[in-house]
């Protein structure tokens, strides 16, 4: 496999007495939470609607904010309540997939798959390769010049989860990535996202309302 | 600082015809409105150049680029003065001559007088400074001797006046005589009739033999000499250098008329009626550049997923602003250059071919519209929507840049 940046995938990730409340609500949706997870693990997060899986992963991504406690990725702390700061970590520590993939729909697959590395103005020849190589890991390779909307869902679902590995991420984060696929076809990414997982070994938080895809993951969170 | 992401998004968004129709058509008039703000711009100003460059040409064919004049014309060698004058490089032609304000009217035809510019000139060397004298008949202003007269055409016909007659002149000088304080008083004999196609000289100048106006003053000299330069646009600096020259030659100050000086209020009007024309027609471009904002507003609408999708990937706020500001700067570039390429070639075309002829009454002063285009309007045409198109974008920029992305990837 060939290697990206001077990034390496699958750091610690460490989450510990963590409150968050939503704007205007009575209660908190979470409180004390605390989660250890070594680097490369993948871990299912679990639980009911309104529960706060989404939630915590926005947290992790720097993407929310929380009233108190800590995360840090590697040692290093997750930046609250700053944009800016939180986008300079986003791109050096965190790739993220969705229940819906995402992928912008006036650019090809291959360059919604270089679009973090042209974020990160570091797209180059080396990088684009090893772009078509995730692309190849995923079964995407004869697919890149396609635009999203000439592509299945399940496809697009595989280059989502593809295009969050493209920066070699330390913390892998996928909220249902699943969540809007029939069954076949989630097992089938499920596979793809084993298969990734394997490869590359991110530390990985995987948001899933499926119990099957949870057994197959290495250790399960209840919230 | 270069910003390759964000161009690379902006031109993209520009491209590709997924946006709604709403913003297809805004987006449109927007780029066409820019286009046809640019173009009218560019037209007009070129017209008031050309207007303004044909009245000036008009002027400074007619008499020298400038005159210098000493305070003491009594303490001055005129023809010392031109040959220093000569040697100063630039210098095209030097003529010496007298201004006198007169009275006139023909002796025959016993009309009422009217006032009268008479211009004392050496009709050897008088050609080479004015066009006023290319159109004279039935002779050349070089076979003009003392006692005789030229006079414009209009006068000629206002006073009944053919070549023979007797022009009866009064100056603006007193004789003291034994009968106390009187008028001077002249005759002359017309001796041609000139045509300039301006009635300011057709009618109200004559032009006599400069010994003769030496001979009324009293005087050895010239009161100034009338320059003509090979490059007019020259006109500043070598007034300076021939005053200057001058100045430290007879050891008295001196002064400088043009045509400029003399039609201040005119040209200072044509200025200020180009400036207007921009002022009024710069209000299309603000009108079709702010329709961007409108652009901008449906789009960041449009496009607040992918906003949220980029933020979670790592973008910062101000590169999805700096996405939006260079699609309304795109925008405008567009329009802008569309404009350009409409209006230069055209101005260009209608001036070489001087397509547009003026109406009968202005035709003998000047015979077509020119079209003139100056890089300083070119410039301002551009740059003006241009920075519009930077203000109109910036906030709907900025708000694109506040989404926030949880609440833009939620709404699926």
């Amino acid at each position: 496999m060939a290697q990206h940046t001077d990034q390496t995938f699958g750091r610690d990730l460490i989450i510990d007495s963590l409150r968050k409340t939503y704007t205007g609500a009575d209660h908190a949706v979470f409180s004390g939470y605390s989660l250890n997870l070594p680097g490369g693990a993948l871990c299912a997060i679990v639980g009911v609607s309104g529960v706060g899986k989404t939630t915590l992963l926005n947290c992790v991504a720097a993407l929310d904010t929380w009233d108190s406690g800590t995360i840090s990725v590697g040692g290093e702390p997750v930046p609250r309540n700053n944009p800016l700061q939180g986008a300079l970590y986003r791109r050096r520590m965190v790739g993220m997939a969705f229940q819906w993939p995402h992928l912008l729909p006036e650019f090809t697959v291959l360059e919604n798959m270089e679009m973090p590395l042209r974020i990160d103005g570091t797209l180059g020849e080396a990088e684009s390769a090893w772009c078509k190589q995730l692309l190849n890991l995923v079964g995407l390779e004869d697919l890149m010049d396609r635009l999203p909307s000439q592509i299945s869902g399940g496809q697009a679902a595989r280059a989502g989860l593809a295009r969050a590995l493209v920066r070699r991420p330390a913390v892998w984060l996928l909220d249902e990535p699943t969540g809007n696929l029939d069954p076949e076809t989630a097992i089938e990414v499920f596979q793809v996202l084993r298969t990734l997982h394997k490869e590359l070994r991110p530390t990985t938080l995987l948001v899933t309302h499926n119990p099957t895809l949870a057994d197959g993951c290495g250790m399960a969170e209840r919230l | 600082m270069k910003r390759v992401f964000e161009d690379f998004i902006a031109r993209r968004y520009l491209k590709t015809r997924r946006k709604g129709a709403f913003v297809r058509t805004l987006l449109r008039f927007a780029r066409w409105g820019v286009a046809v703000g640019v173009f009218t711009i560019v037209v007009s100003q070129a017209m008031m150049a050309g207007w303004r460059e044909g009245i000036q040409n008009i002027l400074f064919k007619a008499t020298a680029h400038f005159s210098i004049h000493p305070y003491d014309p009594e303490n001055w060698d005129a023809g010392e003065a031109m040959k220093i004058i000569k040697n100063i490089p630039g210098v095209r032609a030097v003529n010496p001559f007298r201004m006198d304000i007169a009275l006139s009217r023909s002796a025959r035809s016993g009309q009422a007088m009217e006032p009268l510019m008479l211009k004392a000139i050496e009709p050897e060397t008088a050609r080479s400074t004015s066009s006023l004298f290319d159109n004279i008949k039935p002779v050349s202003i070089e076979s003009l001797q003392p006692g005789q007269v030229i006079v414009g055409q209009d006068f000629a016909r206002q006073q009944g006046l053919r070549v023979g007659d007797d022009l009866q002149v009064i100056l603006a000088k007193i004789d003291f005589g034994l009968s106390g304080m009187m008028p001077k008083v002249k005759a002359f004999t017309v001796t041609g009739i000139f045509y300039s196609r301006n009635s300011l000289y057709d009618r109200g100048w004559a032009f006599v033999h400069l010994d003769d106006a030496k001979a009324w003053a009293q005087s050895e000299q010239a009161d100034g000499i009338e320059i003509t330069l090979t490059d007019v646009k020259q006109i500043k600096v070598k007034q300076s250098e021939v005053k200057t020259a001058l100045e430290s030659a007879f050891a008295q100050p001196f002064f400088n008329m043009d045509q400029m000086e003399r039609n201040r209020e005119l040209f200072a009007g044509l200025d200020m009626l180009k400036w207007i024309f921009l002022a009024v027609l710069s209000l299309i471009v603000v009108i079709n550049a702010s329709s961007i904002t409108a652009v901008l507003v449906l789009l960041v609408a449009e496009k607040r997923r992918d906003i949220g999708t980029l933020l979670a990937l790592g973008a910062t706020p101000k590169q999805i602003q700096h996405i939006f500001q260079t699609h309304g700067l795109r925008m405008a570039v567009i329009g802008t250059l569309a404009g350009l390429a409409a209006a230069l070639p055209l101005c260009a075309v209608i001036d070489h071919f001087q397509i547009i002829q003026t109406p009968a009454a202005l035709v003998d002063f000047l015979p077509y519209f020119p079209f003139k285009l100056r890089l300083l309007d070119v410039i301002i045409a551009t740059v003006f929507p241009i920075a519009v198109a930077f203000f109109a974008s910036r906030n709907p920029a900025k708000r694109a840049s506040e989404l926030n992305p949880i609440e833009t990837l939620r709404a699926e």
